[in-house]
């Protein structure tokens, strides 16, 4: 299982003080679907950038496939290995559907009935056979995202990247579009995608990097949960104070406890040990509990969790 | 540098004729300039002729003056169809998508400075046409036996008008590429260009229809041009056009 996409020590600066994406280092395997997390600003559209070859680095570089983004001689064959859906749709909104589509097919080399053939394909695998004709600026946020993701695989690339290609869709065409990610995963293509939809990052992928300016962690989603919570279990009280938050926390082999309204998560060192006696606690000085139950961690507790636990470097977040 | 790949330039440049053409912002001022321009200068020239009884301006000057004030078409074009070619898909996010694809730096900067100039050649070389069969014909039917300087007329209609349209592509391109919207991208061009224009014109004027002349001027216009090229090519890199002036 090799390596596709390789970030190595990717940094990269738009002449402010700090850089946005600073010593980045992981990789994308072949053939797997690798989310990149982050908060806004945090670096994930510069990140995807550098990695099909669009921004220079400025310090460190990436590799698609084995060949160095820095390589200009190499552009426009890393170019042809990748199909990239960019933040914004960017469809040539006065050209009709089928053109937006033929004019990319024939900068990517194809022609005649093979690209024929493909255009009707995509369009009919996307729903958009029957808007063919009609001007791309006349079609909805979800059909405009729909157009631009047939553009990006009309050349049947080995690699697909996709800048936040859910972000604001209603849920049918969000449905549509993980619908289209998982059946691209099974072809067997690379696919590194960037989101703010941790449910979609956990059910959808093989890995995910999160970041923020720079590289706080690489994993499986289950690894990150694992690593960032041992054990959680949930306290469920008819009320719950800072008192009773303490009482929890001063229980030996609890890491931590965080309050929500009633409830107290307690996130635990070894096992379930602790609990019995935490219970006690909480008993004795009057509380009255409603439940008890261990819970599984989301991919978004373990996200928000990495970001507190991880010091802002001053490069990104600032201000904005 | 790798060899320039003309199916790829052919399909930049078809893809931005076919915007210009969708474009009213464009194409409104694209055929309104031609056809107003040419109609004055052969409006200004038959009050020429027909009082051509006055000896001090002889109609061959006349009619030699009208077709350097023509030259106002290969920059003025340019400038508003080139300001307008990088910094568009800029602000319509296209721009990304387009550096996604297989085209190299060179081959966007050809497709995007052919956009600009094969309109704005084929319009100036129909006003230089119109200009030129009409005032023939003026002259014909109202001053005959009088005899243009048809020389310098196709020097500059022929040879400086299509290298000052180069030049101002260049220029033009060179500032879309920084630019934050066409409209100040067209701002910065014209101010670029304007001081160079309007001296040309009056100079091209004053030295009047001299074959040799319009070919020293041709020639310095092209070396112009050649260092504007160079400069462009050197600053057009798809990491700055991405990142500038957004
Ligand atoms: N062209 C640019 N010029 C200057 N700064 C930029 C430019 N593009 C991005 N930045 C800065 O770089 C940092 C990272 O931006 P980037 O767009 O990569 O973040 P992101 O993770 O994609 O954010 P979002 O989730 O909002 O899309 C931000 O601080 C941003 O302001
Ligand atoms: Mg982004």
């Amino acid at each position: 299982m090799g390596e596709y996409l390789v970030a190595d020590d990717l940094t990269r600066s738009y002449g402010g003080a700090a850089p946005a994406v600073d010593g980045l280092s992981f990789s994308v395997r072949r053939g797997e679907l690798f989310a990149l997390l982050g908060p806004n600003g945090a670096g994930k559209t510069t990140t995807i950038r550098l990695l099909t070859g669009l921004l220079g680095p400025s310090r460190g570089t990436a590799y698609v496939d084995g060949m160095d983004v820095r390589d200009a001689e190499k552009g426009p064959e890393i170019r042809r290995r990748i199909g990239l859906l960019p933040e914004a749709a960017g469809l040539y909104e006065s050209l009709t559907v089928h053109r937006n589509l033929e004019l990319y097919g024939r900068l990517f080399g194809l022609s005649g009935t093979d690209l024929e053939g493909r255009i009707r394909g995509q369009l009919t695998s996307l729903g958009l056979t029957d808007r063919a004709d009609h001007r791309a600026g006349t079609l909805s946020k979800g059909l405009k995202q729909r157009l631009a993701i047939a553009r990006a695989l009309l050349h049947e690339p080995e690699c697909v990247v996709l800048d936040e290609p859910i972000t604001g869709l209603d849920p049918e065409a969000a449905k549509s579009v993980r619908d289209a990610l998982v059946a691209l995963r099974a072809q067997g293509r690379t696919i590194l995608l960037s989101t703010h939809h941790l449910e979609d990052a956990d059910r959808l992928s093989d890995r995910v990097a999160v970041i923020r300016g720079r590289l706080l962690a690489v994993d499986t989603p289950a690894g990150l949960k694992r690593r960032l919570f041992r054990r959680l279990v949930a306290i469920e009280l008819s009320a719950a104070d800072a008192t009773a938050e303490q009482l929890a926390a001063g229980v030996a082999g609890v890491n931590s406890v965080h309050r929500d309204g009633p409830r107290l998560t307690l996130d635990l060192a070894r096992g379930e040990e602790e609990v019995p006696e935490a219970v006690e606690r909480l008993v004795r000085a009057g509380y009255r509990i409603r439940s008890v139950a261990a819970i599984e961690p989301s991919l978004e507790e373990a996200y928000l969790r990495l970001l507190e636990a991880s010091p802002r470097t001053d490069s990104t977040g600032a201000g904005s | 540098m790798s060899a320039v790949r003309w199916p790829l330039v052919r399909e930049v440049l078809r893809k931005d004729l076919e915007e210009i053409a969708r474009s009213r912002q464009l194409l409104y001022p694209l055929f309104v300039l031609p056809v107003f321009l040419t109609g004055d200068a052969l409006l200004v020239f038959s009050t020429s002729v027909l009082s051509h009884n006055n000896p001090r301006l002889g109609l061959g000057d006349a009619f030699f003056s009208f077709a350097s004030f023509l030259l106002v078409l290969p920059v003025i074009l340019p400038i508003l169809l080139g300001s307008a070619a990088v910094v568009m898909e800029k602000t319509n996010h296209t721009l990304e998508s387009l550096l996604s694809t297989p085209l190299t730096d060179t081959e966007l900067l050809v497709g995007k400075s052919l956009g600009p100039l094969v309109p704005a050649m084929a319009l100036t070389a129909a006003s230089y046409a119109v200009y030129g069969v009409g005032a023939e014909l003026l002259v014909r039917s109202h001053a005959p036996g009088a005899s243009l300087p048809w020389g310098s007329f196709l020097l500059t209609g022929l040879l400086l008008a299509p290298l000052l349209g180069l030049l101002a592509t260049f220029v033009a391109i060179a500032v879309s590429t920084k630019a934050k919207d066409v409209r100040s991208a067209q701002q910065l061009a014209s101010l670029v260009l304007l001081p160079l224009l309007i001296p040309l014109i009056l100079i091209g004027i004053a030295l009047g229809p001299m074959p040799l002349y319009q070919l020293a001027l041709a020639a310095a216009v092209a070396a112009l041009a050649l260092l504007v090229l160079r400069v462009t090519t050197l600053r057009f890199h798809r990491d700055q056009i991405l990142v500038a002036g957004v």
